[in-house]
């Protein structure tokens, strides 16, 4: 499928623009070629060209040289709370490293935390169940 | 220096954030506060001499309504699973996660954890290991007093970059 250019720049505009996109431009052998956008907002040192980019991010270690089509890391929590949703896209002798600010996550921890609470069979401290069996103690 | 990407994975609640904050802080809190997303730490490790830079990917619990995605454990060279020895149905979930990786990386080290021991008492959780017949090494540990934490997750460092820790 094709997006009308209106879309794709209003989805640039508003989608992204807002999101501190930072990026980075890494060659097959792990040596960042290109830098660009937001860092300071992430509280991260600007990554710096020609060094080793799993060096500069370590959460990259593993992820790159890319070996699928496309990958969608959403929610790292990078430190200080501070998530990051990140797009991986290989091009023809680089792999492109997108972040953008995956905003205040705060209202999913809580949602996410009350519905797990709900769903716990048992306190961790009660040990009335065990897998090594009840009444064993 | 040598880095590895490991990853924690388990139901939600068995204790992955307390072990890595055991092992990377020497701290535990009673306090749960559920994980979102993935919370990346970084931990060396002397291995046989040679420092390894273990990248530790907590990732959120397994639940219903909450799978573990596939592009977090990309390129992972090793992960623990945990399982909860207060919750059977934890150990379940975690079997059911090593297959999902094993589809995901193929066959790359691994150790099961049994955590919350503290909780059962040693010779409990021995018996209860020899029982599981699992295939793959298996430790009883507590986040709460440390046993058997950083013996994990040396075991793990050791096997992804084929040496023995110092
Ligand atoms: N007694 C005991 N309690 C533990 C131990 N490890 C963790 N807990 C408690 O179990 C609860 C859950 O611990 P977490 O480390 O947040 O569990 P998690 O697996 O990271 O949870 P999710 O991020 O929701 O998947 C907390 O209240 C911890 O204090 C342990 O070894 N012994
Ligand atoms: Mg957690």
């Amino acid at each position: 499928m094709t997006l009308p250019d209106r879309l794709v720049q209003s989805l640039l505009k508003n989608a992204f623009h807002l999101r501190y996109p930072a990026f980075l431009a890494v060659t097959r052998q792990g040596v960042i070629r290109q830098v660009g956008g937001h860092w300071n907002h992430y509280a991260i040192a600007v990554p710096r060209i020609m060094a080793p980019a799993c060096v500069e991010l370590p959460f990259l270690v593993g992820l790159i040289p890319l070996l699928t089509p496309f990958e969608f890391l959403p929610r790292l929590n990078l430190g200080q709370d501070r998530f990051v949703d990140i797009y991986l896209l290989p091009d023809e002798d680089l792999d492109w490293v997108l972040l953008v600010d995956a905003g205040d996550q705060s209202a999913v921890q809580q949602s996410q935390q009350a519905r797990l609470e709900s769903q716990q069979p048992t306190r961790a401290r009660s040990g009335t169940s065990s897998l090594a069996g009840a009444g064993n103690r | 220096m040598l880095q590895k990407k490991m990853c924690m994975l388990g139901a939600f609640a068995v204790g992955k954030t307390s072990l890595v904050s055991r092992f990377v802080h020497s701290v535990f809190s009673d306090r749960y506060l559920t994980t979102v997303g993935v919370k990346i730490d970084k931990e060396i490790v002397s291995v046989a001499g040679v420092d390894v830079m273990m990248i530790l990917w907590d990732i959120h619990g397994e639940d219903d309504l909450q799978e573990v995605r596939p592009s977090y454990l990309r390129g992972m060279h090793g992960y623990l699973l945990v399982s909860d020895i207060t919750r059977p149905a934890t150990l379940q979930t975690a079997l059911e996660l090593h297959e999902r990786a094993r589809g995901v990386v193929g066959d790359v080290p691994c150790a099961f954890l049994i955590n919350k021991c503290d909780l059962v008492g040693p010779q409990e959780t021995e018996l209860l290991i020899a029982g599981l017949n699992l295939p793959m090494r298996c430790f009883g540990t507590s986040a709460h007093n440390g046993t058997h934490v950083e013996s994990a997750f040396e075991f793990l460092a050791e096997q992804v970059s084929g040496g023995s820790t110092s």
